[in-house]
Order: structure tokens, then sequence, then C-alpha cells
């Protein structure tokens, strides 16, 4: 039980899928982060917003911005 | 003019976006930081309403939108109230409860207007109530797994008529990332035996029968016509391709007739015009309703089966029909 982020009395009112555990996540934790599924050639196309992409705490974050036509 | 309310970074909505452009149908599309107080004034002068949008500097009429595409973004309202009071007593409570309760009439409202001006999808039905749903599909005759929402173990074994390594456990609701320690963890359907431990008691869960699959069915379907995948995997999710360790075969299917119509007539009933539902086909050929997401993915299916369902989607913002 020492590996859960919620003791027993927490578990209790928690649904059954809904816990968090701590190895769990460091089971996770550094494995390479999927890239998003976008192609290279909608990265730069004017329409599609996605000015740049970054590394951001692990997760690939897109920068977008409004667009009109 | 259409209006596209987005995530940003969904690529179904930059595919959709490129088909108007090739229409030269003109659109705006708004993500998320763009839509908190996107109100800017409800009119009614001389018997006639009219409904404005401030984005940026720039304010529209909803008259002025020829149709809207409700695309996993929200309008949504809230006052500063919250930021600049500090008092944290019970009045300060009460005061941030009713201005929650003002905000949502507010915002109702407002994305009702958009959406009895010609809509696809509705962020009202973004979310729909699961167990509601796997009423209606039982009502239309669709077999639904056994099912039990409970608080305690027990009770599973007596009633789900299969192997305890067979049931599965999911959401009552929709997934909800969990946040922690710089990663995020969400609830996807899991085989209670996969879970490191199985306490005894807990706050109400959702337990299935995990029927025993030939292959998964996603069915994407838009104005009644509907465009259905056959998914085969191994995976308790046909869609988590690494539950397999191997590429997912995804293949065009054709619905019968009659499972057609009783999706059409549970589509009626649950008052969605599009969305994408879930099915699963046993090993007996029998078909298993399992759920239907209003606003979920429907850019592999597209894909895998080359449905252009980017294009139709882009006709129907367009012209308000799809193409036959």
């Amino acid at each position: 039980m020492e590996n859960l982020l919620f003791d027993a009395e927490e578990l209790r009112e928690l649904p059954f899928n809904c816990r968090l555990y701590k190895n769990k996540i460091k089971e996770h934790a550094g494995t390479k982060q999927r890239k998003p599924m976008l192609q290279e050639r909608f990265v730069n196309s004017a329409h599609h917003q996605n000015e740049h992409m970054e590394l951001y705490k692990g997760f690939y974050k897109m920068i977008t911005r409004i667009i009109s036509t | 003019m259409i209006l596209i309310l987005s995530e940003s970074n969904d690529v179904s909505t930059d595919f959709v976006t490129e088909w108007l452009q090739h229409l030269q149908v003109p659109f705006k599309r708004l993500h998320q930081d763009d839509l908190r107080n996107a109100l800017d004034r409800i009119v009614w002068k001389d018997g006639r309403l009219e409904v404005y949008l401030r984005i940026g500097e720039t304010v529209m009429a909803i008259s002025d939108i020829s149709r809207t595409w409700f695309r996993r973004a929200y309008i949504d309202h809230q006052s500063g109230f919250h930021k600049v009071s500090h008092k944290g007593n019970a009045l300060q409570r009460q005061m941030n409860t009713l201005l929650s309760r003002e905000e949502k009439d507010l915002t109702r409202f407002v994305a009702g207007q958009l959406a009895a001006n010609g809509a696809l999808s509705n962020q009202l039905y973004y979310q729909v109530n699961k167990l509601e749903v796997l009423v209606a599909a039982q009502a239309i005759g669709f077999k639904i797994p056994d099912t039990i929402i409970t608080r305690d173990m027990q009770d599973i074994a007596n009633c789900i008529d299969a192997d305890p390594e067979q049931v599965i456990t999911k959401s009552i609701c929709d997934m909800y990332p969990l946040q922690w320690d710089g990663t995020a963890q969400i609830q996807p359907t899991t085989l209670i035996s996969d879970l490191p431990s199985q306490p005894q008691r807990f706050y109400y869960s959702l337990f299935q029968q995990k029927v025993d699959k030939k292959y998964e069915l996603r069915i994407f379907f838009l104005e009644q016509q509907f465009f259905a995948a056959a998914i085969f995997s191994r995976g308790t999710d046909g869609r988590d391709i690494y539950a397999d360790n191997e590429q997912v075969r995804i293949v065009p299917f054709r619905l019968p007739d009659m499972v057609r119509e009783k999706l059409a007539s549970l589509c009626d009933r649950i008052g969605l015009a599009s969305g994408s539902i879930d099915m699963i086909i046993d090993k007996q050929d029998q078909y298993y309703f399992i759920e239907v997401n209003p606003a979920g993915q429907y850019g592999y299916i597209s894909l895998a089966c080359n449905y252009h369902l980017d294009r139709k989607i882009a006709e129907y913002l367009a012209y308000g029909k799809l193409a036959v």
C-alpha cells in the first residue's frame, strides 16, 4: 500500500479505476512520448496554425493561433 | 461565415478547414482560449433578438454565422470575481454559486442560439449520460453486456456471469486526465485483473462483462449516414494498438440494414446528429452496443477506410447537407 498516492480510507471513496499509483507513474516516467499524428506538410501549411511544437514537461504541446479566411 | 469551435491541436479540424478553403467557404476557427466570455451582448429590440460574440477586437452577430461546428471546444463565461475577492467567507462562497448559476444559464442560451442557427453537434451534448444511452440502446433492441454499478467487489461476481478475469471496469462518465508529478493518467477501459490491487470496497464504479469479441465496430455517423469500420485487435480497447504490440487492422464494414435502422432510431432518441458509436460483435455474430461518443475522434476511421469524412463534414458545413 505504500506505493499508493491515496490511503485506504481515501481509496474507499474513489471509483475503482480512478486511482493513481506511484509505481505506475514511475513505470511510464521518462518513456519516449509518441509523436503527434501530424504530417510534416501540415506543420508548415498556412492554414494549419501550428506555428511550432515544443516538448513541455514531457508532452508535445502545440502552439496555435486564431485563423480565419 | 462558418464558425468552428475546436481544440487547438485537433488534426481533424485542420483537414476540414483545408477542405473549406478548397470550397472557398469563409470560416473562423476558434479555440478554447478564445471562447472564455465570448459573449459581447444579447439584445432584444423591437421584438428581434440578436446575440453578438466578441472575438478579439471583432464583434459578430450570430445571425451572420451560417453554421457552427462544435468540435470539442466550449463557449463559456466566468466572472473574475473569484480572482479579486479574497474574503474567503460564506458570502463570497455564496456569490460564487450565484455567479456560477448565472453563467451556466447564459452559456446554455448562447450555445443554444448558435445551434438553432444551424450547427453540427452541440457543446450541450458533448457528454451524454452513458447509462441513459445504454437504456435507450437496449429499448431499441440492442444487446448490451452485463453491467453493474456497485461499491462492493462481492456484488460483481454475483451479477456478472463471467470469469472474474473477464470483467472490465470503465468510467461512468468520460475519462478525466489526472495530472500529477509531470504526467497524466486517464481511466481507460481496463480488465480489473490488470489493476495492481483490488479493494473490496470503493466508490460507485461501473463493471461490465468483457464480450468475447470477434471484432469491434467504430461507427461515425452524420445526419443518419453511417460510416462503419471493423477493428481487429486482441486488446481490451480495440484502439489500443500498444496492447497488441502490433498494428491493429481496420477495414470498412457494411452494416446490416437492421442494425443501421436501429442506430438511426437510437440517434433520434438521444438527439445526436453526429458522433461515433462503439459496438462489439461476438463469436456468435451478435451485436453488442457499448457506447456513443458525441465528439469522438473519427480521423483514423476515415483514413483507414477511405471515407473522406473531413471532406464530407466540410461539405455539410458549407451546404447544410451531405453529398450522397
